[in-house]
């Protein structure tokens, strides 16, 4: 992403959260991209300067980023930085993201104590 | 050409400097006179009319961007405080850097410790810089947010100041390796301190002091340092952690911390391009200076010659512009930093 004013996509990582932090910063990278906010040939910013806005180290980012250009989501060019890629992946794999967003928030929201019913009410709510 | 006031400069300057030479002659202590040769060449008035000069047109642009003083009544602690880090750095590094020029100006009685007091000046205020931004400290939270805007080392950079300096270090080091293949040993055999011309009819035409190896090496070699110093005191700056957003919760790119955020790497920027142009400004004007002069004493220069010398002797104004310039924004910068903690303490 280039300089711009105004809002901007973002990522957020909870500390006191189970996933691990290079775990949360695939996902919502995945969801931004699935979502339209990162359209094809974005830059992401480098890895320094994501773990240094985070605090978390630079290998906890660069393991984010290897991870989500083995799944094809964005591609990583010497001298050119990491961008997302030109066409999504396969259907099959956005699948599988959906699928593993959905397990983390029920998981979640299970933690927090909520029975069934009100996830699916605050789901269709969210919807 | 003899009517133009810098001709008259050097050509003043060559009378003065072979006064000097017939003195060093006739002296019978030899290093005393060469002492006192040397406190002429840095108090010639032309010259420092033409420093004054250059310092006041540099002034005028300096002050045309100290307008945009950075702002960090924010929100945002974190980021008053690496203000006040970046500040107090930038400031030691200041004085760091003019104890250090001072302390090698002394070095060498052929004129190359004043020749890299400036260099090492800057060299010193980089790494202050650097060491401003690496340090900064940002009271984490356990939500942490991010924005996936990429920083970039040119969106922080002031672009004329910047262009400026390029072209400046890029004559120097192409005046200096030109310099060193042409130059030869002098009388005392130390390497490229003369310029030595053998004209048709057969005579040795000899001139100097010459920036050759003697005065190029080591300038090259701590010009390579700063430039490399630059290079990752800007990364420094722009990979710095973005203070703000763990706090609001949001990220807003247009919010007045960020803002501020932006306003303070550009400043801390600007300072490193500000360093970097008196590092190679004052050099330059020196080198070009010399090696005008040295190929003025020479009477059979090839056109080619003659044409670096007119080259060189255009370089000289333009250098003390920029010298000015860059100054004049570290002064400018420095002065607004410190009114700026004065009028907004850390709470």
């Amino acid at each position: 992403m280039s300089k711009q004013q105004g809002a901007a996509p973002a990522i957020g990582v909870d500390t006191t959260d189970p996933t691990p932090p290079y775990e949360q910063v695939r996902r919502q990278v995945i969801a931004l991209i699935a979502s339209g906010h990162l359209g094809p040939d974005d830059r992401l910013p480098p890895v320094r300067q994501l773990a240094n806005d985070l605090g978390l180290a630079a290998g906890t980012v660069a393991r984010s980023y290897r991870e989500l250009e083995q799944d094809g989501w964005v591609r990583t060019k010497r001298g050119g930085g990491t961008r997302v890629g030109p066409s999504p992946p396969s259907a099959a794999v956005q699948s599988a993201a959906l699928a593993d967003l959905t397990s983390t928030f029920v998981q979640r929201a299970r933690f927090l104590g909520a029975d069934d019913a009100s996830i699916v009410t605050h789901l269709q709510q969210a919807l | 050409m003899t009517q133009s006031p810098l001709w008259g400069f050097l050509l003043l300057y060559r009378r003065a400097d072979t006064r000097c030479k017939k003195r060093l002659k006739s002296s019978p202590n030899r290093a005393a006179a060469q002492k006192d040769r040397h406190i002429d060449v840095r108090t010639s008035p032309p010259l420092l009319l033409l420093l004054l000069v250059g310092a006041g047109l540099g002034s005028i642009l300096a002050v045309r961007r100290m307008r945009s003083v950075v702002s960090t009544n924010g929100p945002s602690v974190d980021l008053r405080q690496q203000a006040g880090r970046s500040t107090r750095w930038s400031l030691a590094g200041l004085v760091g850097g003019l104890v250090g020029a001072l302390i090698i100006s002394r070095w060498d009685p052929l004129g190359r410790g004043v020749l890299l007091a400036a260099p090492l000046f800057g060299l010193v205020v980089l790494v202050s810089v650097c060491l401003g931004e690496t340090t900064a400290r940002i009271s984490w939270t356990s939500h942490r947010q991010a924005s996936l805007l990429t920083r970039r080392v040119r969106e922080y950079l002031p672009t004329r100041l910047t262009t400026a300096v390029i072209i400046a270090t890029t004559t120097l080091t192409i005046s200096l390796i030109g310099a060193t293949f042409a130059g030869s040993t002098d009388d005392l055999g130390r390497a490229g301190r003369s310029l030595t011309v053998t004209c048709l009819n057969g005579v040795t035409n000899g001139s100097g002091p010459w920036p050759g190896w003697f005065y190029a090496g080591p300038l090259l070699a701590l010009t390579g340092l700063g430039a490399a110093a630059a290079a990752v005191a800007l990364f420094a700056i722009v990979r710095r952690s973005r203070p703000g957003y763990h706090h609001s919760g949001q990220v807003d790119d247009a919010d007045p911390t960020t803002t501020a955020d932006d306003d303070l790497r550009r400043r801390s920027a600007r300072t490193v391009v500000a360093a970097s142009g008196v590092a190679v400004a004052i050099p330059l004007g020196g080198v070009t200076t010399f090696g005008a002069i040295a190929l003025i004493g020479i009477e059979c220069l090839p056109l080619a010659g003659r044409v670096v010398q007119y080259g060189w002797i255009a370089v000289i104004p333009l250098s003390t512009i920029l010298l000015g310039w860059s100054a004049m924004t570290l002064v400018g910068d420095g002065i607004a930093a410190v009114a700026e903690r004065w009028r907004t303490p850390i709470q």
